[in-house]
């Protein structure tokens, strides 16, 4: 992070507010609850905060550490980056900024602002602990909710890493993480500062149309047309475990096929409607390429992009 | 490992198709909610009003298109538009400024960064405008904030869901069923893979494409359009419950791509569209190289959106600053040239922008840090082009902390091109009224 955010560049005589900027903005206390003076007061603090760049160790040079009197969110003295932490973490906005986030991420959307209050005094209470914050969180109500409960969104690494393990793919990795990238999400190398806004952000015309793409690619190793951008794809054949899945023996019962695969997809039972539906496409085709019709549509599925 | 390979089905005849989607479509349009997704909306501006637009103006023909061009990250104004008769500049920036030599002079004030040389051809020849000193009131430092900003036209952040362009849309669909199939229903195409929350809108859907061959389901066996449109069946008749509104999210963009995929492999398949011109090998080259081949292939599409990022040089940023210019100006040029052979130069506008420009002194990193008011570039056969208003003073006390201070709202320049390009009433649009500038 201070790599990422010049903080090397961050001196007395000059300072760089990037790192300031972006640890009270995105990681703390969250736009509006400070002032750009109190950036630049904090960028002073932070001033001599530096790595080595061959060990990639931390390294505080003394000599560009701005050891002067600054003025943070109402409070006055000779700060260090430690010390403006500490005011950062005495604010309450800041439990609640973090608490929120990590409410969005694993449970819903939008919480009510009482359950981000009550979780943001359990976090203050327990000095930031993070444990008893997410136990508090796993073990509630609305963990279970019907809010909660398969309406998320799939980021790319959920739904490539969750589809090729359901379908038992065996797969170099690195192809995994370039289908990832085609999805919107080039692991460990996020668009900007902020990383991925998640939820209906990573769905649109495009990237919904790669993740068919690439579910085709899970269930038959092959990729279908004829996209450039694919051809790595094509080029690489995979196994999975769809013959342990649907064994052939069984092939012969569409019924057994489709409730077989949407056990495995989707956990859920199908609607009556689509399950009928899935039945009759089945029977279209011979036994042997039943169960990859069937994967291939259960994944095409809107049902599917969710968790 | 048994042979379950079985051959994508060939063509059928586009008709056949086209029958297929219309027939799964009807199970949507039933349940369709679209007058929802405009109840929801809380602010006033999404209000679609009756006499939106005519949609054309005046002398003007009736299909002209905007492209816009976003460069994020934050581009460096005072380097790219170079105010080499300014002292303030120079003493800013000891080892970042652009030598008046080097800069290729405009006019008496101002000059280009060397690499801008391919747009200095257009400039002369009269249809590339600089528009200076672009920002807003109370300039936002942060990048996410003051894109947002651009992207609503809201520099006040109220919980705006739409963005301007999605706004334009929907105005400019006053009575048109956004689930009909067929041409119109189409809003905006942002290339490079990301809808932009400019486009985001209640009704005309935009959509997001990188490579347009990708949009298409492919069947394992079977007929494609009319397995994928029963696929995305879905009964949006309990949008209150959270998975519902979900699986409505998700078909309707898995329409729109289908719809989406049909249309462009027509236009990209027939006779005009396909070739164009050599484009740079960049990004943005090959943004703008689809952009041009869909206009060619006569795409009814009118607005686009291209991106070219990596703008926020905090460090080191002279080499990189020169070289993304230099592919900026270079896909820039290839586009422009490629729409004149065709005359299509004509009916096109360029608009390209940054969230805001950087700070007026150097930074200790051999770079800058994020600023203010910056300039934009509008280009096209039919834009006056030239130099518009003046370049902000750098004196210190006419700074805004620093920063380059506004002397036009960027919204001056929407209301420009709503109203004087794309035929479109801007206040119903912008929430209020801005002072257009002569730009067309």
């Amino acid at each position: 992070m201070l790599r990422y955010l010049d903080n090397n560049s961050n001196r007395k005589a000059h300072p760089n507010e990037n790192y300031a900027r972006e640890l009270l903005e995105l990681f703390t206390l969250g736009a509006g609850n400070y002032t750009e003076q109190d950036i630049k007061e904090a960028a002073r603090a932070f001033t001599g905060w530096t790595f080595a760049p061959r060990q990639e160790q931390y390294v505080f040079a003394r000599r560009q550490h701005d050891y002067g009197e600054k003025t943070f969110l109402g409070r006055r003295g000779a700060f260090d980056g430690v010390e403006i932490i500490d005011i950062i973490l005495e604010q309450p906005a800041t439990a609640r900024f973090v608490a929120r986030k990590l409410f969005e991420f694993f449970v819903h959307e939008h919480p009510a602002d009482d359950v981000v209050e009550a979780l943001a005094a359990l976090f203050r209470d327990h000095d930031y602990e993070l444990r008893p914050l997410l136990r508090s969180m796993f073990r509630s109500k609305l963990f279970f909710s019907e809010r909660a409960i398969r309406t998320q969104i799939k980021s790319p690494a959920q739904i490539v890493i969750g589809s090729a393990r359901l379908l038992g793919v065996d797969q170099d990795p690195r192809l995994l993480a370039f289908g990832m990238r085609l999805l919107g999400q080039d692991l460990f190398a996020p668009p900007n500062v902020k990383g991925w806004d998640g939820g209906e952000a990573w769905i649109n015309t495009n990237t919904l149309s790669m993740r068919h793409h690439l579910a085709r690619y899970l269930v038959t190793g092959q990729v279908g047309g004829r996209l450039g951008i694919l051809r790595r794809l094509g080029e690489s054949p995979l196994n999975n475990q769809l013959e342990q899945i649907v064994p052939p023996e069984i092939r012969a019962d569409s019924r057994q096929v489709v409730d077989r695969l949407v056990a495995c997809l989707l956990q859920v039972p199908p609607n009556r409607d689509n399950r009928a539906w899935l039945i009759d496409r089945a029977e279209v085709v011979n036994p042997p390429q039943r169960a990859a019709l069937v994967a291939h549509l259960v994944m095409s599925l809107p049902e599917y992009q969710l968790c | 490992m048994n042979d379950t390979r079985t051959s994508v089905t060939g063509m059928r005849a586009v008709q056949t198709r086209r029958q297929f989607v219309r027939r799964g479509l009807t199970f949507l349009a039933a349940g369709s909610a679209a007058p929802l997704f405009l109840a929801r909306t809380g602010w006033s501006l999404e209000q679609r009003l009756g006499q939106a637009a005519s949609g054309s103006v005046a002398g003007l023909p009736e299909d002209t298109v905007l492209v816009m061009i976003q460069l994020g990250g934050g581009n460096d104004g005072l380097n790219t538009v170079v105010p080499y008769a300014m002292d303030e500049y120079y003493r800013a920036r000891p080892q970042l400024a652009i030598s008046a030599t080097d800069t290729l002079k405009l006019d008496d004030t101002i000059g280009f960064e060397p690499a801008l040389k391919p747009l200095r051809a257009l400039y002369d020849e009269g249809c590339l405008a600089v528009v200076q000193g672009v920002g807003y009131p109370n300039p936002n430092r942060s990048h996410f904030q003051s894109m947002d900003i651009w992207h609503t036209a809201d520099p006040a952040r109220r919980r705006v869901s739409y963005g301007w362009l999605g706004r334009y849309l929907d105005n400019a669909c006053v009575g048109c069923d956004p689930d009909r199939t067929g041409p119109s229903s189409l809003g905006g195409i942002s290339l490079g893979g990301e809808l932009p929350l400019a486009m985001k809108s209640g009704r005309r859907r935009s959509v997001a494409v990188e490579r347009p061959a990708s949009l298409k389901w492919i069947p394992i066996d079977g007929e494609g359009a009319g397995t994928f449109a029963r696929l995305n069946r879905v009964v949006s008749a309990n949008l209150d419950n959270p998975q519902v509104a979900r699986l409505d999210f998700l078909s309707r963009v898995a329409i729109d791509a289908a719809q989406s995929a049909d249309r462009l492999e027509t236009v990209l398949g027939g006779r005009a569209g396909g070739k164009t011109g050599a484009f740079p090998g960049s990004r943005l080259g090959r943004e703008l190289q689809t952009i041009s081949r869909l206009i060619a292939g006569g795409l009814e599409t009118r607005i686009y959106y291209a991106t070219h990022a990596g703008f926020d040089t905090h460090a080191n940023q002279a080499g990189r600053h020169r070289q993304l210019l230099a592919q900026f100006a270079e896909a820039v040029a290839a586009f422009y040239r490629d729409l004149e052979k065709r005359g299509d130069h004509r009916r096109v506008m360029i608009v390209a922008f940054s969230e805001f420009g950087r700070r007026v002194e150097q930074n200790a990193s051999g770079g800058t840090d994020h600023g203010a008011a910056a300039p934009v570039f509008v280009l096209g056969g039919r834009v006056r082009g030239g130099v518009h208003g003046i370049h902000p003073s750098l004196r210190v006390d006419d700074l805004d902390r620093g920063d380059v201070r506004f002397h036009t709202d960027f919204r001056q320049v929407y209301a420009t091109v709503l109203e004087d390009w794309l035929g479109m009433a801007a206040q119903p649009v912008l929430g209020a009224p801005f002072k257009k500038l002569a730009l067309v």
